[in-house]
């Protein structure tokens, strides 16, 4: 400990400037000219000297918890990284040398996380209204017996026949029951397409239907919506007050995207592309896409630009990106599930290996000193719906990221993708819906 | 409610910004209010008396209806993963007997054709050179060559460029590539090099998910958030071709559409191993292609947060492998007993997906 804790500290022996006895009251006396860190080292002195935990658990845990507050410590020592390491590393030795004290997992998380992501996190929670989510039941025996048995009456003959538990499991969880029919022959398997499956009506293999419990029908009361109070007083890519500034309704504009003004359109701040990109296209120079002739710089200074791409196009994609002026930061993969929540493992057609994933490259312009950045993973788990239908979860992605008031555009968008906020272009929407001025 | 008390003491306590303390203390209040908002709006739900005697779920039989998890919105207010949701992470294929049994037949087949394992103990600084060597002088070949693993370390530009992988890899051949987000950019410069001439075609891109907040395999641990757009979770390996194969008719070569492009964390098997490439990778590529001559290279030390085991059926080679076991004339004896190609079996290929006939003409 000893050896370590200078090391650590980067102080040598001066760590210990101050007189270390065998109690702490000498040390709380201390306490407001010493750094957490110091402090922290002599309280684990006094219970190395005094062969015992003088205090409660607790206490640790407070001041390790002042460690992990990276960013205050940063600023007075100007020198980010080396505290940030620091603090992991007392952490990690506070919680070997302390049996009694643990850490939480959240913590440990935070511990990365600088204060501004904190508050931009319990921000997002605040303003974004909680959806009901069960679990799926995974008793394989549970679907059997609701199986065989009359569903709309089946609360009753659960009760009969004494089912308590699986019951009360169909009353918080979710199940998903096999459809048996005379087609049906259940030693296949589930179909591989289950609730999309075009041919329901002579498909052998298995379908399921599903139970919920009641909250999600009867969704909770939203949250009084968030005051004035909450919103004005942390805000990173916003208007200063939301009130004076109501979000936009959907806008959209059926058009020829090759042929499209984009001068006359503004600047985004963020920029959804889906192109149709020719597949069967084996060289790279004959893969003419619409999306190569967009004058990009005409529509967005600095933001992102977010761009689906397949295995055939992605290099064609990042090159773009960057000849463009944008680096390619991230890459989003949406994780496809099907029906029962399981990621897709078959009958989806990719030439070599079976596909269950799709791509999104994600550009940068510019220094973007409003983007939120770090909020989320970059994965999306979401079903499948229509062929080629992107998951919806990315607007709410999208929209945490830019603020829900920034600009924002969809190049290639079909009737499904109109929403509040966006401005969505494509040769497939019926019609045009456009309220702002200047377009 | 004690949840909420515990929550926030940091913000209270060792704030001395007073604004954002303002926000702090604001934003509890309003998780407060809405903590106890929503606790009263759930119990009484089901207390309801007028709702006792009724069902307390329903049912769906419509597709329309389908209830769908928000697992986006799950993760803003909890926290958890979206990932962590993934229902058949232990058993990727469960649901599919056919597939099931397709999988097992293959590997024990796999398992009855293959070369035991083997280990080149190579330091880096060397690593060229044993390949040149290799290539030239005892003239070895492979069909299948996994490079890197999921460490950012192994990605060694400059070594990578002298590797002479067109002549160490056999036409047709399959190349295995792995790379953090952030090399992928420098792949593709390596794939269109001249030295490798541009003979390795991309054909897939395979993800391998960590799963768990303190996965060994997350990468970059020391990441700082605010300095990239979302929080990397996610390793991709290339899948490269070189030379002609057909999926229609080379069926000897390769079973296609066995295995998916992710392969996710199966936290089962990793808490107990963390090798440096997951098992499950071996296992797609050993479906995939039927050679029975595998190398995998690792150009620098796999380091201490991760482990390198020797796999039948492979030529591991790399810094810190421990066991040192290859002589390039005994490896050539021990594939022309084991033969280069795996047999397929009758059921095995009446269970394998097939290209449809419609397709044939089309590569």
């Amino acid at each position: 400990m000893e050896t370590i804790l200078p090391l650590l500290l980067g102080y040598g022996n001066s760590l210990l400037r101050f007189p270390v006895e065998g109690n702490v009251s000498s040390l709380f006396r201390l306490q407001s000219t010493l750094r957490w860190h110091e402090f922290l080292a002599g309280l684990i002195r006094v219970n190395k000297l005094s062969n015992s935990l003088e205090f409660d658990t607790d206490i640790y845990k407070f001041y390790a918890e002042a460690l992990t507050d990276v960013e205050d410590q940063s600023k007075s020592y100007n020198c980010s990284v080396r505290i940030k390491n620091i603090n992991c590393l007392a952490l990690e030795i506070l919680e070997e040398n302390l049996p009694g004290l643990n850490v939480s997992t959240d913590l440990k998380e935070n511990k990365k996380k600088p204060r501004a992501l904190r508050l931009s996190n319990e921000k997002m929670k605040e303003e974004t209204k909680e959806e009901p989510t069960f679990e799926i039941c995974n008793q394989s025996k549970h679907a059997e017996i609701l199986a065989g048995i009359d569903i709309d009456r089946c609360a009753e003959s659960l009760k009969r026949s004494r089912k308590t538990q699986l019951l009360k499991c169909l009353e918080t969880k979710i199940h998903f029951v096999p459809i048996i029919k005379s087609h049906t022959d259940p030693k296949l398997g589930d179909c591989s397409y289950l609730d999309t499956c075009h041919k329901l009506k002579t498909c052998k293999y298995l379908h399921y239907y599903q139970t919920v419990p009641t909250l999600a029908a009867n969704k909770p009361p939203p949250p009084n919506s968030p005051t004035l109070e909450v919103l004005a007083s942390y805000t990173k890519g916003e208007p200063i007050s939301k009130t004076l500034c109501k979000q936009l309704p959907a806008q959209w504009i059926n058009c020829d995207v090759r042929k499209l003004n984009f001068n006359r359109l503004g600047k985004f701040a963020a920029i959804i592309a889906d192109p149709p990109w020719n597949i069967h296209t084996n060289s790279i120079e004959s893969n003419e896409t619409e999306l190569l002739k967009i004058p990009v710089d005409q529509i967005q200074d600095e933001g992102i630009f977010l761009l689906w791409v397949t295995v055939r196009s992605t290099s064609i994609g990042r090159a773009w990106l960057l000849e463009n002026g944008y680096t390619v930061s991230s890459e989003l993969i949406w994780v496809k599930t099907n029906q029962l929540g399981r990621n897709i493992c078959t009958g989806r057609t990719g030439h070599w290996l079976n596909h269950s994933k799709e791509h999104l490259l994600v550009g940068i312009k510019g220094r973007c000193t409003w983007l939120q950045r770090g909020l989320f993973d970059d994965i999306i788990l979401a079903s499948t719906r229509e062929t080629g239908r992107k998951p919806d979860e990315l607007y709410v992605m999208v929209e945490k990221m830019v603020g829900e008031h920034a600009r924002k555009l969809e190049i290639f968008g079909k009737q499904h993708n109109v929403r509040p906020g966006w401005l969505t272009i494509g040769n497939q929407l019926e019609g045009n819906n456009v309220v702002e001025d200047l377009i | 409610m004690s949840k909420v008390e515990v929550a926030h003491p940091t913000e209270k306590r060792t704030t001395t910004n007073s604004n954002s303390n303002k926000v702090s203390i604001l934003l509890r209040n309003k998780f407060k209010q809405k903590y106890l908002a929503m606790n009263s709006a759930f119990p009484n739900h089901y207390s309801h008396p007028s709702k006792k005697s009724k069902q307390k779920f329903i049912v769906n039989k419509s597709s329309k209806d389908y209830f769908k998890n928000d697992h986006t919105n799950q993760f803003i207010h909890t926290g958890k993963r979206p990932i962590e949701n993934i229902r058949n992470i232990e058993n990727p294929v469960s649901g599919y007997p056919k597939l099931q049994r397709l999988l097992s037949l293959k590997q024990d087949q796999i398992n009855k054709y293959r070369s035991k394992p083997f280990g080149a103990r190579v330091p880096t600084e060397k690593m060229v050179e044993t390949i040149d060597r290799w290539v030239s002088k005892q003239k070895l070949t492979f069909d299948v060559i996994m490079i890197g693993g999921l460490s950012e370390n192994q990605f060694i530009y400059p070594l990578l460029l002298n590797l002479q992988l067109d002549k160490l890899c056999s036409k047709p051949g399959f190349l295995f590539f792995w790379a953090s987000t952030q090399q992928v950019q420098q792949l593709t410069r390596l794939l269109e090099s001249s030295s490798w001439g541009g003979k390795f075609r991309r054909s897939e891109e395979l993800v391998f998910l960590p799963v768990g907040r303190d996965s060994k395999y997350i990468p970059d641990k020391n990441d700082i958030p605010e300095e990239s757009l979302l929080q990397q979770k996610q390793w991709h390996c290339w899948m490269c071709i070189t030379g002609t194969v057909r999926r229609s008719t080379d069926s000897h070569l390769i079973h296609c559409n066995v295995n998916t492009d992710i392969i996710v964390e199966n936290t089962l098997m990793t808490s107990s191993c963390n090798n440096i490439v997951p098992i499950s990778m071996y296992e797609l590529v050993e479906n995939f292609s039927s050679s029975t001559r595998r190398l995998h290279i690792l150009p620098a030390s796999v380091g201490l947060e991760h482990s390198l085991k020797l796999r039948p059926g492979w030529v591991i080679v790399g810094p810190d492998v421990l066991v040192d076991n290859f002589d390039p004339s005994v490896y050539k004896q021990e594939i022309s007993s084991v033969g280069s190609n795996v047999p397929s079996t009758d059921e095995i290929d009446l269970l394998r997906p097939k290209s449809p006939n419609r397709r044939l003409s089309y590569c």
